[in-house]
């Protein structure tokens, strides 16, 4: 008994060194955002500001259409995570449990796509984009985003885990595709999905080049390319920008708290097997 | 191969029937963001879209960092550029080699051209020919720190040899003496230039057909930057802030001097730093040379190959000849020089002030534009400054390289100068 | 209709969704990408032929030479520790207990932040009077160049690297290790198997999936190298960080040659192609037999 408690008092110790070590940046981007600009690059560092000046958050709110970028933010990763998630999971099926001449091929064409860097195709892809006719909409910062051969990738190696006997059982009960599909392997992929959700919402939370190439209008900017637009030129008002990139981080936070359950919830055989 | 290229062909038919169609009613008006310094544009903007309810101006705000290496530069490369934007006096020529810069010498009264500043008008014309309205102008100097001037019992520096050695004398553990660019962009060869010209160097002869740049004068300023950053280490190689340009690590004490624009000047203004501060010409090589100062400064110019060409420059001349926007811009949003002179007699008791007058009475008369070289040449001189800066190249050596890659691609140019 | 014929069937339907996105979104313009890299092109007017010229460029290009080598050391370094330190905090952390929430949310936090945010704080840390420099003081060793050092520099943007994308994959590994059915962690229980006994016999070998994951996208990652390269450095001191796909971003959107810039990132396609389908066929997809 005693000893486990050793154990867990290390297991402590040792979480909480290296949550110290990640708090730290945060915690400077924090500080700094209460800054005077005279105290920002000091050396030796000030750790606590002796005037600290809260407005600069308040100011992100006045000054920039902050609460609108936020909206636009949102409400593309929000479509693009719920579409992307059932499109990936139905080809991630595919590419896993059905059997088919070309699977394996198709796969690698898949995870190709991954290899191609975005710098690459950036140009060519605004073209075509622009040839729809969506530069500065919606359309050309939920559409090109949804299929993502990430999310396909992640869910394929998460079904090639899951037990064949789970399928066959529910074919001898004379299942369709469709029903192991929705009733056998959707179920049980909610930690994966809910894994998957929290990625697919920071990178489009957090995404930036093609935001900023395919938006002109403020209204419809999100959130990165919104907070990159303070300062200029001559002057980078560090306070504020840390304000804005310290309220901007935390909505992908508050998604994690929220699903971070569904990662551990563990999945038992013998609940689905009988 | 063929079937590759008619897809692009095609697409970028498609590409620019839309563009035609979406553009035909409004003029879009490009700039990089300036937080504090683009109301005013947009109230102008504003102003003009009431008077012109029929040919508005859509003004887009870009990031910064990304205004001319992204943003612009996807735009035009995939076909289809803004109406109006604004240009940095180095980038200007790749956009008048290509074809896209509409020349503004039929549209100006002989009036408007005499009122530009000699400097600013040199800035905007390119083979006899204007182009674009100059903005501003924007001068190099030293700022430094008085209380520790004082402190120290330090005089302003004459020459390079000073400067390095009240350098010397500043640097401490938690301090250093000379903020100086060391970040491989574009910014840190405008910085450069100071040095170069102040020694009597040049890049390239006149008629560009041979790279100067392997002199005794240009061994001699990246010898400078050498000592400064390497063999002295009173300037820091990296900095905690995106560039020079920015004075905050001059206001938190992260050094005891900094090169810097008079564009400083209103943020010291508005956060002022704990300390008493000024600014000197960047000295001479040696005693009673003569100093010369790099003349920087946007310019906004007109896409020739817009639909509304005709109404891009009217908005454009009339912003800069018909609305108080110059002088608003040059001394309420920002401190800076203006690029006409009627401005500057206008805002007199601005400019009269103490602050001013080192900038417009030793600074701005030896000043010389910012120059345009390509791409390539800009990026021979910057590898040239880093490996004296970095790798410990001799200045020799460095200064021979550049030289040949400028010789060897000038060998195959053929467009402006 | 036949179970098997339904089953090619319903594969095809399945994956024809994101098939037509990736096809139009992804592999089209890439398509376009890889005409260019046959043309010189400044960006701006005219295109022109130039076969496969600036293929064999890079061969003589030094700092196309330097920026291979900077990426290879790179993803010899990131892969590995990000591996190790990723599954590594996973298991720390996946035995439910107090305050776990809290650690969770904290480790995974950095891949929260934006990385611009994140730079500002890096540059002030490992400034030469910075931090980084005080820490090392106390150890009583001397204060080092840091990001102004040419040796230094690509560790900082690794540490940076690392920083942003343990957290992000520790919550792979979490979704993997519960993936991991609790029956036969009971049963070697029940058999008195140690600690690390299980962890060879049973979760690795069952994480072999979710591994083959990690190490093909932290490859993909590191090869290409760019965002931290871009906020932090900008590929400097004299090009110790400038990673290929940074220095192919460079050529065309600073220095103009689009063509040229194609070549370098078709180039980097093909080796991560190549690489990928080595770790494939070792790994067998991934598939646990």
């Amino acid at each position: 008994m005693k000893k486990v408690n050793i154990k867990q008092i290390i297991r402590y110790i040792v979480m909480s060194t290296i949550a110290a070590v990640f708090l730290f940046p945060i915690y400077w981007m924090f500080v700094s955002a209460i800054k005077p600009t005279a105290d920002i690059f000091a050396v030796p560092p000030v750790f606590w500001p002796q005037k600290p000046v809260w407005s600069h958050f308040a100011e992100v709110f006045q000054q920039l259409p902050f609460a609108r970028w936020i909206f636009n933010t949102a409400f593309v990763a929000g479509v693009i995570t719920i579409v992307a998630l059932f499109t990936h999971s139905m080809s991630a099926y595919s590419l896993s449990r059905l059997r088919y001449r070309g699977r394996n091929f198709m796969f690698i064409v898949v995870i190709s796509t991954l290899m191609v860097p975005f710098s690459a195709v950036m140009v060519p892809l605004f073209i075509l984009v622009r040839s729809f006719g969506w530069v500065n909409t919606y359309w050309a910062l939920i559409v090109p985003g949804i299929p993502n051969a990430f999310g396909i990738f992640l869910l394929r190696q998460f079904y090639l885990g899951i037990p064949r006997e789970l399928e066959e059982a529910a074919i001898m009960d004379g299942a369709s595709i469709l029903n192991i599909f929705f009733r056998i392997i959707l179920p049980i992929s909610k930690p994966i999905l809910a894994a998957l959700a929290v990625f697919f919402f920071l990178a489009n939370w957090n995404n930036f080049l093609w935001p900023l190439i395919v938006i002109n209008s403020n209204s419809l900017k999100m959130i990165q390319v919104g907070i990159a637009g303070y300062g200029g030129q001559y002057q980078n008002p560090w306070g504020d920008i840390m304000a804005a990139d310290f309220m901007a981080m935390l909505p992908t936070l508050i998604i994690f708290i929220f699903l971070q359950k569904y990662l551990v919830t563990s999945i038992t055989m013998s609940g689905l097997k009988e | 191969m063929k079937v590759r290229s008619k897809m692009l062909v095609s697409v970028l038919i498609v590409l620019v029937l839309t563009s035609v169609a979406v553009m035909a009613t409004t003029i879009t008006f490009w700039k990089f963001t300036d937080t504090y310094g683009d109301p005013l544009i947009v109230k102008y903007v504003n102003e003009w879209n009431q008077l012109h309810p029929d040919m508005k101006v859509d003004f887009v705000e870009i990031p910064w960092a990304q205004y001319t290496t992204t943003k612009l530069s996807a735009a035009f490369a995939s076909g289809q550029g803004p109406d109006i934007f604004w240009v940095s006096p180095g980038d200007e020529l790749r956009y008048y080699n290509a074809g896209v810069l509409q020349s503004f010498d039929k549209y100006l009264t002989p009036e408007q051209i005499n009122d530009f500043f000699p400097v600013a008008r040199e800035k905007v014309t390119i083979a006899g020919h204007i182009y674009g309205l100059p903005i501003e102008l924007e001068p190099l100097a030293i700022y430094y720190n008085k209380d520790l001037f004082d402190q120290y019992h330090l005089s302003i520096p004459q020459d390079w040899n000073e400067l390095l050695e009240d350098a010397k004398i500043l640097t401490t553990k938690n301090r250093w003496g000379l903020i100086l660019d060391p970040t491989p962009t574009y910014y840190e060869l405008f910085t450069f230039y100071p040095f170069l010209w102040s020694a009597g160097g040049s890049v390239v002869n006149e008629d560009w057909t041979k790279s100067t740049f392997d002199s005794t004068a240009a061994i001699a300023a990246l010898t400078f930057y050498q000592d400064a950053f390497d063999k002295y280490k009173v300037s820091p190689k990296s900095i905690p802030t995106a560039g020079t340009n920015d004075i905050s690590t001059f206001v938190s004490g992260f050094g005891a001097m900094q090169e810097c624009g008079e564009w400083a000047i209103q943020m010291l203004t508005v956060n002022p730093p704990k300390f008493k501060w000024g600014y000197f010409p960047i000295p001479p090589m040696t005693k009673g040379g003569t100093s010369v100062s790099v003349m920087g400064g946007w310019i906004q110019v007109v896409n020739k190959n817009s639909p509304v060409v005709k109404d891009a420059v009217d908005f454009t001349l009339w912003l800069f000849f018909k609305t108080d926007f110059e002088k608003q811009w040059c001394t309420v949003q920002n401190s800076k020089l203006p690029a006409y002179k009627s401005v500057y007699e206008s805002a007199k008791d601005y400019y009269d002030s103490p602050i001013w007058q080192t900038f417009i009475n030793q600074i701005l008369p030896t000043s010389k534009p910012e120059p345009r070289y390509t791409p390539e040449m800009d990026l021979a001189l910057e590898n040239a400054l880093q490996s004296v800066i970095f790798a410990n190249v001799s200045p020799a050596v460095a200064a021979k390289t550049a030289a040949q890659q400028i010789d060897n691609f000038l060998s195959t140019y053929t467009g402006a100068h | 209709m036949k179970r098997k014929k339904r089953e090619v069937l319903a594969g095809w339907i399945f994956l024809l969704p994101d098939l037509v996105g990736l096809s139009i979104f992804v592999i089209l313009p890439a398509i376009l990408g890889f005409n260019i890299s046959l043309y010189n092109w400044s960006g701006l007017g005219k295109m022109k032929f130039a076969g496969f010229s600036n293929y064999t460029k890079m061969l003589t290009d030094p700092i196309f030479l330097k920026s291979l080598k900077v990426t290879i050391e790179y993803v010899f370094m990131f892969v590995p520790l990000n591996f190790l330190l990723s599954l590594s905090l996973a298991l720390l952390i996946k035995k439910p207990s107090k305050g776990i929430t809290f650690f969770r949310t904290v480790y995974f936090a950095p891949a929260a932040i934006s990385l611009v945010s994140i730079a500002f704080v890096w540059s002030y840390i490992f400034q030469q009077n910075g931090f980084f420099n005080s820490i090392l003081s106390i150890f009583g060793i001397s204060p080092q160049p840091l990001l102004g050092s040419m040796g230094q520099a690509l560790y900082i943007v690794l540490a940076l690297s690392l920083y942003s994308s343990i957290g992000y994959f520790m919550v792979i590994f979490l979704a993997g290790l519960n993936d991991i059915p609790e029956e036969y962690y009971d049963a070697a229980r029940v058999d008195g198997a140690s600690y690390w006994q299980t962890f060879w016999h049973i979760t690795f070998p069952l994480l072999k999936p979710t591994s083959f994951f990690v190490l093909i996208i932290s490859l993909i990652q590191g090869f290409q190298l760019f965002d931290q390269v871009y906020v932090l450095t900008g590929g400097g001191p004299f090009y110790a960080t400038s990673t290929v796909v940074f220095y192919a971003f460079q050529t065309a959107f600073e220095y103009y040659q689009f063509g040229y810039a194609a070549a370098m990132d078709f180039l980097m396609f093909i080796i991560l192609v190549i690489l990928s389908l080595i770790l494939y066929k070792i790994l067998k997809g991934g598939e646990v037999k």
